[in-house]
């Protein structure tokens, strides 16, 4: 039987059992990932998932399930206990589905995996390590992942979206006799393996970096200046500004400073953020929102303007916003003309930032973090790498202080981020 | 979970291999500000098969949990096995075993609960709150259980078949002062299903009253001052740091990869009242929050005495890395889901109390603080840690004072470990941690509180 006739037989399951509105999610994931341990190739590990979900609506009342085991018996029992659970919900009225849209089939990315090219780019990397950087410990991984996902609902929406890309990681730390670095590590999918790993976004550069941070010293002393943030440092605050401040969590908590502030200029005017789920540029594009829309490109924020408040359906019908561009899922921002090197020049003092440690933002924006793999600027120059620095800043006046943006970008497959500098940052030592 | 036969496939002799079947269950209930935005289940369930063949490991795994279909994924693991092993041949090497066998399956004893009288017990904590704190902005209850089902077979001898349940409740209460918003939470339960750790809603308003006040408090909250301070770390710090800063960096994978402790064995690393433990399953007769009896390799948990008395004495291993390092098992083989190869991970971390009382800590202190939340923590290969900390006070003149607005803390681990001068006589369990390593995983981590030298994040 046809898998869509199939699982438009569930939904026509549940709603004879009395739900009113219907969404089923079904995926199949399998992944081929090689792994290099202590620095050698050491497990391949071949996985093949599956997963369905069930959402329902009934007398305004939702409830969820989700399983893997998908023949007739569980999927059966599944629906029973779903039906009986709901009956214990309480009604909202903000609960729904998305409407009927046409349906669409997306396939992107390699659909076949060349595991001849994964050794050889992983050997290759591996024996690259151990000949330039002989002093770093590392593990890596370089996986095959091939996605399939199927999106209904019981108003017509029927996507499919196919996927295919590799993704690859590393974490690494430097020894020099009895002194050590701090661990490191970087990131990111890929379409294809043409291009050496080593070579690759700032891979080489992050691996030089670590060998000089065996030796680290504390800064001079508490200080307020600038801090340039690395494109992975402060793509994760943005990540946090967005959740808490203009995302679903933030808006249906009422603790967003920002609750009706669309086309009011809130932030730094140098700062634009997209919304650029199928970018070419990426590895990793998103073609359906999990609340059942297709993805759109557009501006989130454009000189430091709100544009969009990337809710879902029901955070919309809670708080009457209206639903735009849906919850966001790959994000891109634009880069300015300063080049990484003249950014640090025009630091008077500061700090060129690779890593932080931080938790969530406090409620009102105020975090301290830790700094790692990070260096200390004086009159434009990098001086040493730093130990045991904290930095504290609040979340939205970072992206109120920008005074540039690098021109180099950094692209892990699912986001495209500049360097980031900024000013008025407070820096304390032990 | 319907048990397989697994012992009918199981090969002896020749490379060694783990056959394993697991479940993973889970149930969501939440209420936002009286809304239940959250009624679900989850079920993911599949079996693995992992095998070990000339210093290589292949696995291969599937949601199949059906006898032809680990065969499958037998076949296919020694395909992948032999694949790495033709371009890495080590030559043979032997692991380590110290395998043992039993059931451990904590399904409650007592009546199960309904969906609906779950979603009722909600209702009522949440009504609680709504009634008796009507200036709270926002509001949030919710319940997450836990189920782990686990059944392995190993080529040496190990099987195992557990059932490791925990349930998490959430309280949130968020509060505008002066514009801002404020934010705390309380999180209760442990290990257990909802039943073992649940009766009457009641049991918890007073828990709900304290956290109400904490909240009050932090509309008084002052910044920390930036610097290194005395402060007591009260039991749930005590137990992240025990975790984070200590615990990651003893692992042998970290070890063999360049940890910092790989310098320190048999040296002294803190002050001689520190005995720092990462327990298997039992402490001080009754079982930890996350309690492991065998593990993911069929070898024998077994208490892991990582500090005694100040120095450092052993690591956590799994197979492999006691094989490379020539040491003891210690039974840290764990792995999340059906299709995840066991890593070494620590199970129920803890820094063993000592004989002080918290109120004489906080007096024996002149300008300091008493730091009782984390909200999150990380910690580094060279044992520098961070942690955020939600909940904390001034201490002036052995006096609390104000509250202290939300904040980090950071410091080398090894190096505060030696300013260790007072630990307390009581013992907290934190059962709600999940560790990241490649995978997430349940961990529980515990301690008494102590008083040390800590770098508080603040304004300059």
């Amino acid at each position: 039987m046809n898998r869509h006739t199939e699982f438009a037989q569930i939904i026509a399951k549940l709603k004879a059992r009395g739900a009113e509105k219907v969404s089923l999610r079904v995926w199949t994931v399998s992944e081929e990932e090689f792994n290099l341990v202590y620095k050698e190739l050491n497990l391949l590990r071949s996985v093949e998932k599956q997963g369905l979900a069930l959402s329902v609506i009934k007398d305004q009342k939702q409830a969820r399930t989700q399983l893997n085991q998908m023949d007739e018996a569980s999927v059966d029992a599944a629906i029973e206990e779903l039906m009986t659970s709901i009956e214990s919900s309480n009604a909202d009225p903000a609960f729904d589905i998305s409407p009927s849209q046409e349906p669409a089939t997306f396939t992107d990315g390699p659909m076949q995996m060349d595991a001849g090219k994964i050794v050889s780019s992983l050997s290759e990397f591996a024996d690259e390590m151990k000949r330039d950087f002989p002093c770093v410990g590392f593990d890596a991984t370089l996986t095959f992942m091939k996605t399939k996902d199927i999106q209904m609902n019981s108003n017509g929406v029927d996507y499919e979206v196919n996927k295919g890309y590799y993704s690859f990681n590393t974490m690494f730390t430097a020894k020099i006799g009895s002194k050590m670095s701090s661990f490191n590590y970087t990131g990111f999918a890929l379409k294809d393996l043409d291009t050496p790993l080593m070579e690759m976004n700032e891979t080489r550069e992050l691996i030089r970096q670590i060998t000089q941070q065996t030796e680290t010293k504390p800064i001079p002393g508490n200080f307020k200046g600038e801090v340039i943030l690395a494109p992975f440092v402060h793509g994760s605050l943005l990540v946090s500004l967005i959740s808490q401040h203009f995302g679903d969590s933030g808006l249906i908590t009422s603790s967003s400073r920002f609750p009706d502030h669309l086309e009011q200029k809130i932030l730094d005017e140098k700062l634009t953020v997209w919304n650029h789920p199928r970018d070419e540029r990426l590895a990793c594009k998103e073609f359906v929102t999990f609340d059942n829309f297709l993805t759109a490109d557009a501006p989130l924020i454009e000189k430091g303007v709100l544009k969009h408040y990337p809710i879902a359906i029901f955070t919309s019908n809670k708080t009457g916003k209206a639903r735009t561009i849906g919850p966001v899922e790959n994000l891109v921002v634009e880069g300015g003309d300063t080049a990484l090197a003249e950014m640090i020049s025009g630091v008077k003092e500061g700090v060129l930032c690779m890593r932080a440690s931080f938790g969530s933002p406090n409620a009102n924006g105020d975090l301290s973090a830790v700094l790692k793999n990070s260096y200390y600027i004086k009159d434009g120059k990098i001086r040493f790498p730093i130990s045991e620095t904290m930095m504290s800043v609040n979340l939205i006046d970072v992206f109120n202080r920008i005074k540039s943006l690098s021109r180099e970008v950094y692209n892990d497959g699912t986001n495209i981020l500049p360097y980031v500098c900024v000013m008025d940052a407070d820096f304390s030592c032990k | 979970m319907k048990k397989m036969q697994l012992a009918k496939i199981l090969l002896p002799g020749g490379a060694y291999y783990e056959l394993k079947q697991q479940e993973n269950r889970s149930q969501s209930l939440a209420f936002l500000n009286g809304t239940l935005v959250s009624n679900g289940k989850s079920a993911n369930g599949g079996i693995m098969s992992r095998t070990f063949l000339n210093g290589v490991w292949g696995l291969a795994s599937s949601a199949d949990m059906s006898l032809p279909g680990m065969e499958k994924v037998m076949k296919k693991a020694l395909a992948n096995a032999e694949l790495l092993s033709a371009k890495v041949n080590k030559g043979k090497i032997v692991l380590p075993c110290n395998p043992a066998r039993g059931e451990y399956l904590f399904f409650t004893r007592k009546q199960p609960w309904t969906t609906a009288a779950k979603i009722e017990y909600l209702k009522v904590l949440d009504n609680y709150v709504a009634t008796k704190y009507p200036d709270l902005s926002t509001r949030q209850v919710a319940i997450n259980q836990d189920e782990m089902e686990k059944y392995i077979l190993t080529s040496d001898g190990g099987e195992v078949h557990s059932m490791t349940p925990r349930t998490i409740l959430v309280v949130v209460m968020m509060a505008t002062h002066n514009g801002e918003p404020l934010q705390h939470y309380g999180v209760f339960g442990g290990f257990g299903q909802f039943e073992d750790n649940f009766e009457d809603p009641q049991d918890l308003f007073a828990d709900i009253d304290k956290l109400y006040k904490e909240l009050m408090d932090k509309k008084e909250a002052v910044f920390a001052k930036g610097g290194t301070f005395e402060c007591v770390l009260d039991a749930k710090l005590a137990g992240i740091l025990s975790h984070e800063a200590i615990g990651h960096t003893t692992e042998a994978d970290f070890v063999i990869n360049g940890s910092i402790a790989g310098e320190y064995l048999d040296k002294p690393i803190a002050n001689e009242i520190v005995t720092l433990i990462d327990i298997a399953n039992t402490w001080d007769d009754k079982i930890c929050p996350v309690p492991v009896f065998i593990d993911d390799e069929g070898t024998l948990a077994e208490d892991c005495v990582i500090i005694k008395d100040g120095y450092l004495r052993r690591y956590m291993h799994d197979k492999e890395s006691a094989q490379i390092l020539g040491q003891s098992l210690t039974g840290n083989a764990r792995g999340y889901a059906y299709s995840d190869e066991p890593l070494i991970r620590m199970r129920n971390t803890m820094i063993v109390p000592g004989n002080d009382k918290l109120k004489d800590m906080i007096a024996s202190i002149e300008d300091g603080y008493y730091l009782i939340n984390p909200s999150n923590g990380q910690a580094d290969a060279t044992s520098e840690f961070m942690f955020g900390v939600s909940l904390g006070y001034e201490i002036k003149n052995g006096v609390l004072g104000k509250a202290i607005k939300e904040t980090t803390i950071s410091g080398v681990a090894f190096d505060l470990l030696k300013t260790v001068t007072m630990i307390s006589d009581e013992m907290n369990w934190t059962a709600a941690g999940m560790c990241g390593k490649k995978q997430m995983i349940p961990v529980g981590m515990g301690g008494p509180a102590i008083k040390c030298k800590v770098n508080m994040g603040g304004k300059a």
